[in-house]
């Protein structure tokens, strides 16, 4: 898929695991986990700000999108 | 067979129900097929069934009567058909997951099946009427009011759609975070 998560560089920039983000946004280990692995099919917005929120950043420093080659 | 996760009663009634009718069907269909067999084997036999056909001969009666038997084997066949659809969308409802594309099919197939058992459940009682009305030749066929009939397709092709379009969504919102 053209848009990469890129949830996983966030974190690292943090200093955070995705089971402490986890705690904060209030969604389950499970979710957060195919949202940085890359398969989730989409995102709630609520999702999205949560995220934004507890790590401080743009909807655009999370996802980013790419042409396919 | 019975999905092992189907252990609530209602379920197994209905289960059982089911299973009871397709018997029933099974054995009207069989009683059918051996009247049909006595009534080719002795004259007699139609004549006790169906009253004395007049106006045609023998031969030509006997394969009216076999043909009015047929169609409502077939019919029961049909029956059949719908029962184990019914069965297969309660066995999906035993294993625990009923909102699933195979059963907006199979409420679709039910549908059509049950149109094919109503329109020709009517065509087949104004055949019988008709053969009646010109040769005495009494094989009655009573299907009732076809309106309950359709009205039930309506309702299945409505359940239908609303379990296709439902399953969709919830594909839609598998994958979301």
């Amino acid at each position: 898929m053209p848009i990469r998560v890129k949830l996983d560089d966030m974190l690292h920039e943090r200093r955070l695991t995705l089971s402490e983000l986890s705690a904060r946004v209030d969604i389950t280990l499970a979710n957060l986990s195919v949202l940085k692995t890359g398969k989730a099919k989409a995102i709630r917005f609520s999702t999205l700000e949560a995220i934004c929120r507890e790590l401080d950043c743009k909807p655009g420093d999370i996802l980013d999108y790419s042409a396919e080659d | 067979m019975l999905a092992p996760e189907a252990t609530d009663l209602p379920l197994r009634m209905l289960r059982g129900l089911l299973l009871l009718f397709l018997l029933l069907i099974g054995i009207a269909i069989l009683a059918m097929a051996l009247i049909t067999a006595a009534a080719g084997i002795d004259h007699d036999v139609m004549v006790e069934i169906a009253g004395p056909a007049r106006n045609i001969a023998s031969t030509s009666a006997f394969a009216l009567f076999a043909a009015i038997m047929a169609c409502g084997m077939v019919l029961l066949l049909l029956a059949v058909t719908f029962v184990r659809h019914l069965l297969a969308i309660l066995d999906s409802v035993g294993a625990g997951d009923p909102f699933i594309p195979a059963n907006a099919k199979r409420l679709d197939a039910m549908a059509r099946t049950m149109l094919a058992i109503v329109i020709g459940g009517f065509a087949l009682e104004m055949f019988a009427r008709w053969l009646e009305a010109r040769y005495a030749f009494g094989v009655s066929v009573d299907i009732g009011n076809p309106a309950g009939g359709l009205m039930l397709v309506l309702v299945l092709f409505v359940l239908a759609r609303v379990f296709a379009h439902g399953t969709a969504l919830r594909e839609d919102l598998e994958g979301t975070v």
